[in-house]
């Protein structure tokens, strides 16, 4: 099937958009975003992969973390930057974005199953939701800390954007492999988000 | 890929765990100072880089392509170094003859490592952090070089370009110019940190002469190879560590800057 | 005419106003032109992309398209790329304009006397 059908699903958030106001549309706006976003990171990749001769689980391990990561910084500073959103707003954005991004993976996942059972789709999905929103849970916290810590550089953001592609990379190739290391990789994003739940905690004793 | 080297990689990859986990806990209590966030980032992008060249090395079997995710790991260090700087505010002579200094020293290494490992991207991609970093700390410091330790250090890095140079155009020779080249850049270094430290306490090393002794550390290693390198990389693991501690002891260093 | 405090808050309030419609028309202007660029994009690739998702059967970390048209994809994420910078600068030099010529009219008030000159009348209906 044309990955170009991957687009259909968009019609639903899309009459969301239309129909909802305030923080909704804004959410639904990070998850058309997103969803887009995967969907031209998928053709990036694939473009750099047959340009350097990478077949696809190259492309995933080496390539892949870095145009997505990249992409989802693209659309987050975009939310920042020109819709000028205060930080109170940025998480709904950034999980709004990595459920978007796996959104489309999952569906792309449907297209090329075969025969699987439903428990390993689903766990394979919700694992793709969990590395994504912690790697954009991860952004934004990096984003507002280093707005805070007055580094708001190109080189700053060049760092953020360092550490989410690392733990992206790290994700995949740990899951690349069946046993402890794909437990291991399951586990990651896991404490991502854990560590996410627990800094406005830790925030508000000092 | 030996034996010696995956333990080397396992006991750096503790290491960075250990501080980072220290660096944490001081954040945690003291979060309100930038060059110890930066400091506990840089470590994390560290840690990951470590993490993921072992991660690798188990699961593959083998070592990264060039340009992985630990190359983007230990070059988002750099740059989170670079981003914890401030802008230098008044410029001296004293200091853009440091920073033209350190400028050319950085890209000379690039052009070395282009030379030496034919891939100009990713060498590209690590001189320009290294280059900006070591540029911008110069800027930060006052030192003469015009002073007797400033004309014991100056021959050093001619001599190392000499050497270098004759070990890539005479490689049938490269076992003693490797000895050579190693010798020089460990004197090198030790005339660099007593340069810039100058008539203060080692411990008083200002926080950009700190970030100028690891890049000088970053490039000797990777000119290096068999146990230089090593040598060079425990350096630099070791010069990271003492930073970490001045700034994790003192929170905003009193003599930085 | 003497500042209080109501005259404050009121400014205050026209300027969050202000802000508010700058915001929301950037906002438009710039879902209408991702939608229009979108509906370019669909018109002008109808035919030329032959993509399908790359089988990973192991494992599922990344999503790759496999086939030919990637390029034009590329090229389109650069200009949407150059456009977004494009838009900012233009933006920036538009408020910079404006806030240079709110400078210059402040200083020519200043120079006339300041709070002492009469508030401009509102033309009279006939």
């Amino acid at each position: 099937m044309p990955s170009d059908y991957l687009l259909a699903c968009i019609g639903g958030p899309l009459l969301a958009i239309l129909l909802l106001h305030g923080r909704g549309r804004r959410l639904f706006v990070a998850l058309v975003g997103g969803m887009f976003a995967a969907f031209l990171c998928g053709a990036i990749s694939g473009f750099l992969a047959r340009m350097v001769q990478y077949d696809a689980m190259a492309a995933v391990l080496y390539i892949s973390p870095l145009v997505e990561e990249g992409m989802k910084m693209v659309l987050f500073l975009l939310f920042l930057f020109v819709c000028r959103l205060r930080e109170a707003e940025l998480p709904e954005i950034a999980v709004g974005i990595g459920i978007g991004f796996s959104l489309l993976e999952s569906i792309a996942l449907l297209f090329t199953a075969g025969e699987w059972q439903l428990i390993v789709l689903f766990s394979k999905a919700f694992c793709s939701a969990l590395i994504h929103v912690a790697c954009a849970l991860m952004l934004i916290l990096s984003i507002q800390t280093i707005r805070r810590m007055a580094m708001e550089t190109v080189s700053g953001y060049l760092g953020v954007y360092a550490v989410t592609v690392t733990v992206h990379a790290l994700y995949n190739l740990l899951v690349s492999q069946a046993g402890i290391s794909l437990i291991l990789g399951y586990a990651l994003p896991t404490a991502v988000i854990i560590l996410w739940k627990f800094t406005p905690r830790i925030q508000r004793t000092n | 890929m030996n034996a010696m080297t995956i333990l080397y990689e396992g006991l750096h990859c503790l290491f960075c765990a250990w501080l980072t986990y220290w660096l944490i806990g001081k954040t945690i209590a003291a979060p309100h100072h930038p060059m110890l966030y930066a400091t506990t980032v840089a470590v994390v992008c560290l840690l990951l880089g470590d993490a993921y060249w072992l991660a690798h090395l188990i699961i593959r079997g083998n070592v990264p392509e060039i340009l992985s995710a630990c190359d983007v790991a230990y070059v988002g260090m750099w740059l989170i170094f670079h981003a914890a700087l401030p802008r230098p505010q008044k410029l001296s002579g004293r200091q853009a003859a440091l920073a033209a200094l350190m400028g050319v020293f950085t890209v000379l290494n690039g052009v070395g490592w282009t030379v030496w490992t034919q891939h100009w991207l990713l060498n590209l991609i690590w001189t320009i952090p290294l280059f900006l970093l070591a540029v911008r700390s110069a800027l930060l410091l006052d030192v003469r070089l015009n002073s007797l330790r400033g004309y014991l250090f100056l021959p050093l890095p001619g001599l190392l370009l000499a050497a270098e140079t004759a070990s890539f155009l005479w490689p049938e020779f490269w076992d003693s110019l490797n000895v050579l080249c190693a010798i020089l850049w460990l004197c090198s270094l030790m005339l660099f940190a007593w340069l810039l430290k100058g008539k203060a306490p080692f411990r008083q090393l200002p926080i950009p002469a700190w970030m100028l002794l690891m890049v000088y550390c970053e490039c000797a290693s990777l000119l290096s190879s068999d146990w230089a390198y090593f040598v060079f990389q425990v350096l630099l693991a070791g010069t990271i560590g003492c930073f970490a501690r001045i700034v994790g002891k003192e929170g905003e260093p009193l003599y930085a800057l | 005419m003497q500042p209080n405090d109501a005259l404050v808050q009121e400014v205050i309030r026209r300027s969050r106003v202000l802000r508010a419609r700058q915001l929301h028309k950037r906002k438009l202007l710039l879902s209408i032109g991702c939608i229009a660029l979108s509906l370019l994009l669909v018109f002008l690739l109808h035919g030329k992309t032959g993509m399908t998702v790359a089988a990973n059967t192991e494992f599922y970390g990344s999503l790759v398209f496999e086939g030919h048209g990637s390029m034009y994809i590329i090229i389109a994420v650069s200009f949407f790329l150059a456009g977004i910078l494009a838009g900012l600068g233009l933006d920036t030099l538009r408020s910079r304009r404006r806030q240079r010529r709110i400078l210059r009219y402040t200083e020519k008030w200043m120079e006339k006397g300041g709070p002492a000159t009469p508030a401009p009348k509102k033309p009279q209906n006939p």
